[in-house]
């Protein structure tokens, strides 16, 4: 195959390094899989809030003026703004669904456990999880709830327990351990923890009332679904235009984009995390700097003979960001199989899902493109040093 | 004339730190012929070969070579007019990590007239000049310091040039490896039919120069 003379030259001096280079290698994958660990952690952080949002049985979701997110305590507004949406042309129904974050008592030690109640009534069930469909007559039971199987941190011993031996009885963290009420888990589902919330319990609207003492006619997310064949963006203007400021009406999917840009842009999690990437980039320049610097001292002399020659910029520019990409792709591929072995041993420790996408490649291939970019930039300083008349004596 | 030098005046600096290194030189040089440059340190040969080997602008005078001139020409005009030109210097500067036979042919590249085709003949018929014929699958670590400086004559003069430029060729060759690169040298320097300007001070090769200038305080001298 007849390369070009830059890219024979580049594979050259890379081989040429030897077993020096697995080093600087080493040294870039560590970077990239920092990157990969950045991104899938924040992308498995975001995609646990957006479980529950995709559970959703709904075309458009109503919420109060100043709901931020679904994943704390979201506020509240008033029930009667789901009869007048009921009212609105193509809305076959608007459900209310209530939230309540809630200590409960560990079982075994009685420590406290922040738990997530989701409540609705049984007879219009508000999640697309068939085991919860299908548990809706326990759900009418007093103190009945079901409970997410995938909890985590502090559940796995509760959900032990109603494995072995049937429903559990567990009580509410209050100041008087007393009068503590008391629920009964008679049930599982699987839904998966978020990173806020360790566990998650469904419960039916008349057993919410009686645990928290919050009025039913106090809403957390309206749940509209519309007639068949009605046009969303009407709908969503419709309902806007008559239910006024007093709540936020979003299709579904709108929904979910404002959790993920909650999460991404208007907390500090999105941040750290691509100051994470940021870091993960710089190092891996470094790396790849490292091994262009050694590369272009070692042959200073022998560039400027090239210039000497007519070789022009372009053609060390060439030369140079080959042999930086070239790194970056023998670091980019055994970096791809260890994050998979990241990601296996992080879901399984964690509950979140760590998925090694295409996307997720594309982007993390990008950023160690863009690394090697710093790199040959900082390198065509050094490069300028060849000169031809520093060969004579 | 191949090579003409007309009143080439050069000057480092500017104000009362200038200092003029070339006064007025003038020389021509024909086809074929070898000329030797001696001087002492700081005599102004090396500023000299470097402005007519288009690695230095210049301002006053006039150099030019198969019929360009030199002055003006910018940036990639002088690279272009260095395609034409072979250098030689006081090491190898071979890469060590293409073989013998590609950096003789890192010459070629990016000349018109380079093709894949044409190239490998070449190279190795130029090795094959210099006495290295079968050599070219190997790298230079692998041979002696002259034979390393005659892969660098072969590769400049494989390019077929108009000019060769060498600067203390055989300054650290011992007397047979540096009396075979010179011999290489002006055999295909006759051959080809180019100048070649070679900038020395050993004194046991100036037997193979047609004619020897010497520079002296910016001045030259033409001694025989």
């Amino acid at each position: 195959m007849n390369l070009p003379f830059s890219t024979r030259l580049a594979l050259r001096q890379i081989r040429y390094k030897g077993w020096g280079l697995i080093g600087a290698c080493a040294g870039i994958a560590v970077a990239v899989v920092l990157i990969f660990a950045q991104l899938g952690f924040q992308g498995a952080l975001v995609n646990s809030v957006l479980n529950l949002c995709r559970a959703l049985k709904a075309d458009i979701v109503l919420t109060g003026p100043q709901f931020e997110t679904i994943a704390y305590s979201p506020p509240w507004f008033a029930r009667d703004i789901l009869y007048a949406a009921r009212e609105v042309e193509g809305v076959r129904d608007a459900l209310p669904a209530y939230i309540y974050i809630a200590q409960t008592r560990d079982v075994s030690d009685s420590r406290p456990l922040v738990a997530r109640f989701i409540a609705f009534d049984p007879a219009y069930p508000i999640l697309n999880i068939p085991e919860i469909e299908r548990q809706t007559p326990e759900l009418r039971l007093p103190d009945a709830v079901l409970m997410d199987s995938r909890s985590r941190q502090g559940f796995e011993q509760l959900l032990a327990l109603y494995q072995r031996d049937g429903m559990q009885r567990v009580y509410l963290q209050t100041p008087n351990a007393d009068l503590a009420p008391a629920f009964d888990v008679r049930g599982t589902f699987a839904l998966g923890p978020d990173f806020t919330l360790p566990g998650t319990f469904v419960t039916s609207d008349l057993n919410y009332y009686r645990f928290f003492g919050v009025p039913l006619d106090r809403v957390a997310l309206g749940l509209v679904t519309l007639a068949p064949g009605v046009d969303k963006a009407g709908a969503v203007a419709a309902l806007q235009a008559r239910l006024g400021e007093a709540v936020q009406v979003r299709t579904l999917e709108a929904f979910m984009q404002a959790e993920r840009d909650y999460f991404t842009h208007s907390t500090p999690i999105g941040i750290i995390f691509m100051f994470g990437v940021g870091v993960g980039v710089l190092i891996g320049a470094v790396f790849v700097l490292q091994v262009l610097h050694g590369i272009i001292e070692a042959n200073l002399s022998e560039y400027a003979v090239l210039r000497a020659m007519g070789y022009g910029d372009n053609f060390f520019l060439a030369l140079v960001v080959q042999v930086a990409t070239v790194l970056a792709v023998m670091a980019f591929l055994p970096s791809v199989l260890l994050t998979m072995l990241l990601y296996q041993w992080a879901s399984t420790a964690t509950g979140l899902t760590l998925a090694l996408n295409p996307g997720l490649i594309l982007t993390v291939f990008l950023a160690t493109l863009i690394m090697s970019i710093i790199a040959v930039v900082l390198a065509l300083r050094k490069l300028r040093r060849s000169n031809p008349l520093d060969l004579f004596t | 004339m191949p090579v003409i030098v007309d009143n080439l005046t050069y000057t480092y600096g500017k104000g009362t730190l200038s200092r003029q290194v070339l006064k007025g030189v003038s020389f021509q040089a024909n086809d074929g012929e070898v000329l030797i440059i001696t001087g002492p340190s700081g005599s102004g040969k090396t500023t000299m070969l470097t402005i007519i080997g288009a690695l230095r602008p210049f301002a006053q005078g006039r150099v030019e070579i198969h019929g360009v001139d030199l002055k003006g020409l910018d940036t990639r005009g002088l690279l272009d007019i260095r395609k034409r030109i072979g250098f030689v210097f006081q090491k190898h500067n071979l890469l060590k990590s293409l073989t013998v036979y590609e950096n003789v042919e890192a010459s070629l590249h990016g000349l018109p007239e380079s093709s894949e085709e044409t190239n490998r003949p070449r190279a190795h018929a130029m090795l094959r000049a210099v006495g290295l014929e079968g050599r070219g699958h190997g790298y230079p670590d692998a041979m002696s310091g002259g034979e390393q400086q005659r892969v660098a004559v072969a590769r400049a003069l494989v390019r077929l040039p108009d000019l060769i430029i060498a600067d203390e060729p055989t300054a650290s060759l011992d007397a047979a490896s540096g009396r075979l690169v010179m011999a290489a040298m002006r055999d295909l320097a006759t051959k080809l039919g180019c100048v070649v300007m070679i900038a020395t001070h050993d004194e046991r090769v100036f037997d193979i120069a047609d004619r020897r200038l010497h520079m002296n305080d910016g001045r030259l001298e033409q001694v025989g």
